[in-house]
């Protein structure tokens, strides 16, 4: 008997609220059938791209006349080849991904990936889904039709937070395993070091990848506001910590500031789509912030 | 420090709530599942010192904080620089008070004297300790001890009030440890209040090792010795050794001799002396220069038909006034009555001849023989001086002579031609010693003091050329006046009381050359006949202490407001049927010389005793209800406490997740 799957996390209303908007690609995708995403080639769409000087050998249909006309010279004719994309969705499942007050960020990162996969495939891309986690490693290859789709929804469902990180090599393993270049999207509360992340990022964009990264925090992280001791439980297995917020509340917050602000430089510095998101958002507007953000000015006119 | 509550203090242990509160409070954790533990151990490791510190000083400043309160409701007693005596207010309070002349310095500026501070302080004391404690005074005049009912009263009583005396530490002690015996006081604190002079405290007496042995049994006693030693600058006290009637064949004239002290030379001053004699008045001014002044023989003639009569001498007020009046007295001299009492015709004709002949024509002197077999017949009341040359009597006989120098009088022993064992005064003679070859020289005596003393212009008396050529050495305690080159005693004083002697020769050729160089027996014989005619004398010199007085009427006081019990210790002149008495402090209250507090230290070593130096002036109370300090001490912890815990301010930029 198949294994019942509840697919709550991916939620009717946003999907329709964020129909009219679509996943663009910021950098030239390489993809294999035409889509709605700018390729390196040139193609054959509407969209006008470049002269090029004629050489023997190109398609003369293709030259333009009335430039030959104006200047004497023989011009080819360019335009924009559209492709489809890859969006690969990392997930962090390490222990940390299972905190949260009323949502986790597992359950937070469960409706932003299957909404991506859905508007992704809905207009044509690929989805693939990589699990980043010290347990079971996943790992599928993004595949444009409905019933992979529906196989990455399944999987993502069935995906739990559980064990010790090991961002740093998923990220480094999925930047070699994606050979193409892909939209890569990474949800995750990026509890690593900033300067282990740095190297992770300059991999993929080094892979030409186009990388986007949530990252999932909560208020309470930062402010860390607790009145009363608290014995804080590490959800990826190590032992517990009883502190005093009074005592330690300073330099915890102070350590969160460095982390926050070298975190951001190191986003910069690799050119990362970066939002940083608390997870008791509504996801429908983190969706949406990050799509409009992607969207070319042109197509946002 | 003591408490008036001290039974509060068994809530100290609540001082300890802060930190159990703090620990249960660390028990009631809540576990909470956390995602950024990197941040958590980073936190707790840059916190552990400064975080740390700043919680133990949160919970110290809790703890002081209960601490204070629980010391301010004990009510506290701050006693100043006594330092920490546990315990409540003690069940009986003894203020033992030196009420001698010198415990009348006073501080210019206020005119109180060390009594009177003292004796504030001590009431203040035990008004702030309240009125539970039993509170007994033993003062200096009479060491009886006295229940007195409250604090107050010990201002205002006659019995804490100024005197001419001086005091005997030691025999105050005594009284007190006496009372602590019978009465059984439990917790007793004793205060003694002196003045730390050497004269007063005796602190070479034998008295001080079985008062320390008994007090060192006590259980519960607390002794605190509040001293004013500081000796004020520039006071002068005025005594008068010796007054005179002299008649010089119409006229008569009073001879004073008048000795000025003070205790610092370093400039020179010049005062009058106001000398009133029966009512007039004259100045004699002086100029001091140095520490002592002394005016020999200085005349003032009067009226050749009066007889007596009565005054005083005074000098400016200064640091002490009761060292500033001296009252005499005057009356013709009796007549100076020796006996001698000898079957040697040869001694007995030498001694009445040396009692019997008086240089000053104003003195009148008659020396009459008797024989051993015969001295029963002694005029006893009459006779100044007897001049015993036979054995030691025993019996009824020598209870005779016991009284007779009992009372003032004169007694100078020579070994008899036969001496026996037999001991009078806890003297007796040992045998002859013979030496025909040669003469023993005397190798020393007291030129200082006593019958053998220099003359008043400092000429020594030739003692030194005496040859003795046959002595009978005397045994038994006593202070040796002149000594052999044998090293055996020519002059002995005995050490009972009195003016007891013995010599231990004879004036004859045969024996020695006393009777031949005469002049030194000479001088001793009449000194010790005038030492005995003094107590005949109408006019008397005492000092001033506690004594029967009875039929005593005042002629001249120097505190006229003085209750009539008081007066014969403040000095003045009385007069009974047979005497005039002039009453002056003793000569050893002039000296300044205190005991050092080592010394002091040492008296009462083994001994709970704190020593409470003050000073004329200051307004240091003994013991402060001191519970608002703690208060304020509480309220400085509560607020350092609500700093430390105050919550820090969050920075507004960066602080938020989108």
């Amino acid at each position: 008997m198949a294994e019942q799957i509840q697919r709550d996390f991916l939620d009717p209303k946003i999907l329709s609220r964020l129909a009219g908007l679509t996943l663009h690609a910021r950098h030239p995708m390489l993809g294999n059938v035409a889509g709605k995403h700018r390729s390196p080639i040139k193609g054959s769409s509407l969209e006008f791209a470049q002269y090029r000087k004629y050489v023997p050998g190109d398609d003369t249909r293709r030259l333009d006349w009335r430039a030959y006309a104006r200047s004497d010279r023989f011009y080819i004719k360019e335009f924009e080849a559209d492709t489809n994309l890859r969006l690969c969705l990392i997930l962090d499942v390490s222990g940390s991904m299972g905190s949260g007050d009323g949502v986790s960020k597992i359950d937070f990162a469960r409706r932003l990936a299957a909404t991506l996969a859905y508007l992704a495939v809905k207009q044509g891309d690929a989805v693939g889904l990589y699990g980043a986690g010290e347990t079971k490693p996943l790992e599928m290859a993004p595949k444009r039709n409905v019933a992979h789709l529906r196989t990455v929804l399944d999987e993502i469902g069935r995906l739990k937070a559980e064990g010790g990180t090991s961002l740093e090599e998923s990220l480094h393993e999925s930047a070699e395993r994606i050979r193409q270049r892909a939209l890569i999207v990474i949800l995750s509360d990026l509890f690593v070091p900033p300067a282990d992340l740095k190297s992770c990022f300059q991999h993929l964009r080094f892979r030409k990848h186009d990388v986007a990264v949530f990252h999932l925090l909560e208020q309470r992280e930062i402010d860390f506001d607790f009145e009363r001791p608290v014995r804080f439980v590490d959800l990826e297995g190590g032992p517990s910590v009883l502190a005093d917020p009074e005592m330690i509340g300073k330099q915890y917050r102070k350590a969160v500031q460095t982390y926050l602000d070298e975190l951001s430089v190191v986003t910069r510095d690799a050119a990362i789509d970066y939002h940083r998101v608390d997870i008791h958002e509504e996801p429908g507007d983190v969706l949406a912030r990050f799509l409009l953000s992607r969207t070319p000015k042109k197509a946002r006119r | 420090m003591s408490f008036l509550q001290p039974w509060m203090l068994f809530a100290l242990p609540a001082i300890a709530l802060p930190i159990l509160i703090h620990l249960l409070n660390r028990r009631r954790h809540r576990p909470v599942p956390w995602g950024a533990m990197m941040f958590l151990e980073h936190a707790k490791r840059m916190s552990r010192g400064m975080a740390r510190l700043k919680q133990i000083l949160i919970l110290a400043l809790r703890t002081l904080a209960v601490a204070a309160l629980i010391f301010a409701a004990s009510r506290p007693l701050s006693r100043g620089w006594l330092g920490v005596a546990a315990g409540g207010p003690p069940d009986t309070i003894l203020v033992l008070l030196d009420r001698s002349a010198s415990m009348e310095d006073q501080d210019v500026q206020t005119g109180q004297s060390k009594r009177s501070a003292a004796l504030t302080k001590i009431a203040d004391l035990i008004t702030t300790l309240g009125e539970g404690p039993r509170l007994v005074l033993i003062e200096s005049t009479s060491n009886e001890p006295v229940e007195i009912e409250s604090a107050k009263a010990l201002l205002d009583l006659p019995q804490t009030g100024e005197t001419a005396t001086a005091a005997d530490i030691p025999a105050m002690l005594e009284s007190a440890e006496a009372y602590m015996s019978i009465n059984e006081t439990g917790r007793t604190d004793v205060w003694l209040c002196s003045d730390q002079r050497r004269s007063d405290w005796d602190p070479g007496g034998g008295r001080w090792g079985p008062l320390r042995d008994s007090f060192q049994e006590r259980e519960s006693v607390q002794l605190y010795l509040l001293t004013y030693p500081e000796v004020p600058p520039d006071n002068v006290a005025i005594t008068v050794p010796r007054i005179e009637r002299r008649q010089i064949g119409s006229n008569a004239e009073i001879v004073l001799d008048i000795h000025l002290r003070r205790n610092r030379s370093d400039r020179t001053a010049e005062f009058p002396i106001e000398i009133v004699l029966n009512g007039a008045r004259s100045i004699l001014p002086v100029e001091m220069t140095d520490t002592e002044l002394i005016l020999q023989g200085h005349t003032i003639p009067i009226d050749s038909e009066i007889e007596e009569g009565t005054g005083r001498l005074e000098i400016p007020f200064d640091a002490n006034p009761s060292d500033n009046v001296y009252f005499i007295a005057f009356a013709p001299p009796p007549v100076r009555k020796a006996v001698v009492v000898s079957d040697d015709a040869v001694s007995a004709r030498a001694l009445r001849l040396a009692a019997g002949t008086s240089l000053d024509p104003a003195v009148e002197t008659a020396a009459t023989i008797l024989p051993p077999d015969r001295a029963e017949e002694i005029p006893w009341d009459d006779t100044a001086l007897i001049l015993w040359h036979a054995p030691l009597p025993g019996g009824i006989l020598a209870e005779q002579l016991r009284d007779f120098a009992g009372r003032g009088r004169s007694l100078v022993v020579f070994p008899p031609d036969e001496p026996s064992s037999d001991e009078l005064f806890g003297m007796k003679w040992s045998s002859w010693r013979k030496d025909t070859s040669s003469s023993v020289k005397v190798a020393s005596w007291r030129w200082d003091t006593d019958l053998l003393a220099n003359s008043a212009g400092g000429r020594s008396l030739p003692v030194g050329e005496l040859e003795t050529y046959r002595y009978c050495a005397v045994q038994g305690p006593g202070r040796d006046l002149a000594r052999f080159e044998t090293g055996d005693p020519l002059l002995r004083r005995a050490a009972d009381d009195g003016s007891v002697y013995f010599c231990a020769t004879l004036p004859r050729s045969s024996h020695s050359s006393l009777a031949r160089d005469g002049i030194a027996f000479y001088v001793m014989v009449q000194r010790a006949l005038e030492d005995g005619a003094r107590s005949l004398a109408r006019a008397q010199q005492l000092e001033a202490a506690r004594r029967e007085t009875e039929g005593w009427s005042a002629v001249a006081l120097r505190n006229e407001g003085a209750v009539p019990a008081e007066r014969p210790l403040q000095g003045g002149v009385f007069e009974t049927e047979l005497e005039l008495i002039a009453v002056n402090r003793p000569a050893s209250e002039d000296l300044e010389e205190t005991v050092p507090n080592e010394e002091i230290d040492g008296l009462f070593e083994g001994l709970e005793a704190v020593r409470v130096e003050a000073e004329l002036g200051s307004t240091a109370a003994l013991a402060n209800e001191v519970w608002h300090v703690f208060l304020i001490a509480m309220a400085l912890c509560l607020i350092g406490e609500a700093i430390l815990t105050l919550p820090e301010k969050k920075k507004a930029s960066g602080g938020t997740v989108a």
